[in-house]
């Protein structure tokens, strides 16, 4: 059943205007449809202007997390028939926005390169590969299921206020190593998270949890790297 | 900014509101108290607390108080270990225990003023 919604878009167009703007648009959409399918309708039948980051269309990439009726979510990912007629989109809260939808991603992406990405293991490989076991897959398995749309660091409050900190995205990251048996930079990666901006801000305000896609749930996580850092006595203070 | 409000963003804006008030009273209380030396000013001040109007202002911080007391525990028990999958009960429960401590205090203030 198809049904008319009004999508009220908040525009920035940096070369038209300096500040921002609210668009509106009727469009018509069948109770399938999701609110990206509007936003491309949008773009292609009403204003070409629109602009919006998408790719997989179908909850992988994590590119079109925007802020929808108030709450950060992925459009490919929220069906319009559960939102009221009136859909309200906005970039992603507290990043600086390039034009319209589309936010500058590079300081969410600098957190997660200030964790340590990567695996760290000095010892000499073994002739195949570093074994992992099913259940030590298991303790990471939520973890790894992140897939980086910036939904959780941006809806939290804690980096509204201070966009030093490392943030629930990264700190999560952080989990994933930290917690992989595979891993021996466990002080390595305790000290980079350790600091002023980093596990201690966490207030256990669940915004994260709310609007994760992957319904993973990061204050878990991240009260699990407190208690880690606690029991290795990395408590902050003065590093 | 305009954000949607949840049960756990709320129960943090409650417990940092509620502690924001409790620390600007309590350096009120105590600059007050230490002002305080002479007995009969004490005395005055004493017998003017007994003020209908000051014991409703006493049972609204015994409120706030209460309210701040149970988000620290919930949170204390979140760093603790136990599950996030009990915060909003945690966070029901917590408010419901809030009202019936503060009914049952209520309860023993009025008897003393009345």
């Amino acid at each position: 059943m198809s049904k008319y919604y009004t999508f009220k878009i908040k525009r920035y167009l940096p070369d038209e205007n300096p500040s921002t703007r609210w668009d509106e648009f009727r469009v018509k959409l069948n109770s399938m449809e999701r609110v990206l399918d509007g936003l491309i309708k949008i773009k292609e039948t009403m204003d070409g202007t629109l602009t919006f980051r998408k790719s997989c269309a179908h909850g992988v990439c994590g590119s079109c997390a925007m802020k929808i009726n108030g709450q950060n979510r992925l459009a490919c990912q929220t069906l319009v028939k559960d939102l009221p007629e009136i859909i309200e989109i906005e970039p992603l809260p507290a990043l600086p926005v390039i034009k319209d939808l589309v936010v500058d991603m590079t300081m969410f992406f600098h957190k997660n390169d200030k964790v340590l990405p990567y695996l760290i293991n000095e010892e000499p490989p073994p002739e195949r590969e570093r074994i992992q076991s099913p259940e030590d897959q298991h303790k990471i398995l939520e973890s790894i299921t992140c897939i980086m749309c910036g939904s959780c660091t941006t809806s939290c409050p804690v980096f509204w206020a201070d966009k030093e900190y490392l943030g629930p995205s990264a700190l999560l990251k952080a989990y994933r190593f930290l917690f992989d048996t595979r891993d021996r930079a466990t002080e390595q990666r305790l000290e980079a998270i350790t600091g002023e901006h980093g596990v201690w801000r966490c207030h256990s305000i669940f915004n994260c949890v709310e609007v994760c896609p992957k319904e993973i749930d990061i204050t878990k996580h991240i009260l699990k790297l407190k208690r880690l850092a606690v029991k290795k006595g990395f408590t902050g203070g003065e590093k | 900014m305009r954000y949607r409000w949840n049960t756990g963003s709320l129960a943090w804006l409650v417990h940092r509101v509620t502690g924001i008030i409790l620390s600007l009273y309590l350096i009120a209380h105590i600059y007050v108290l230490s002002h305080l030396k002479d007995p009969v000013a004490y005395n005055k001040l004493m017998a003017f607390m007994k003020n209908p109007l000051l014991k409703i202002g006493e049972l609204i911080l015994f409120a706030i108080v209460l309210k701040h007391v149970f988000a620290g525990i919930r949170i204390t028990l979140l760093e603790m270990g136990v599950s996030t999958k009990y915060h909003k009960s945690m966070a029901y429960v917590g408010a419901l225990l809030v009202f019936i401590v503060w009914v049952v205090g209520a309860f023993y203030f009025f008897r003393e003023v009345f």
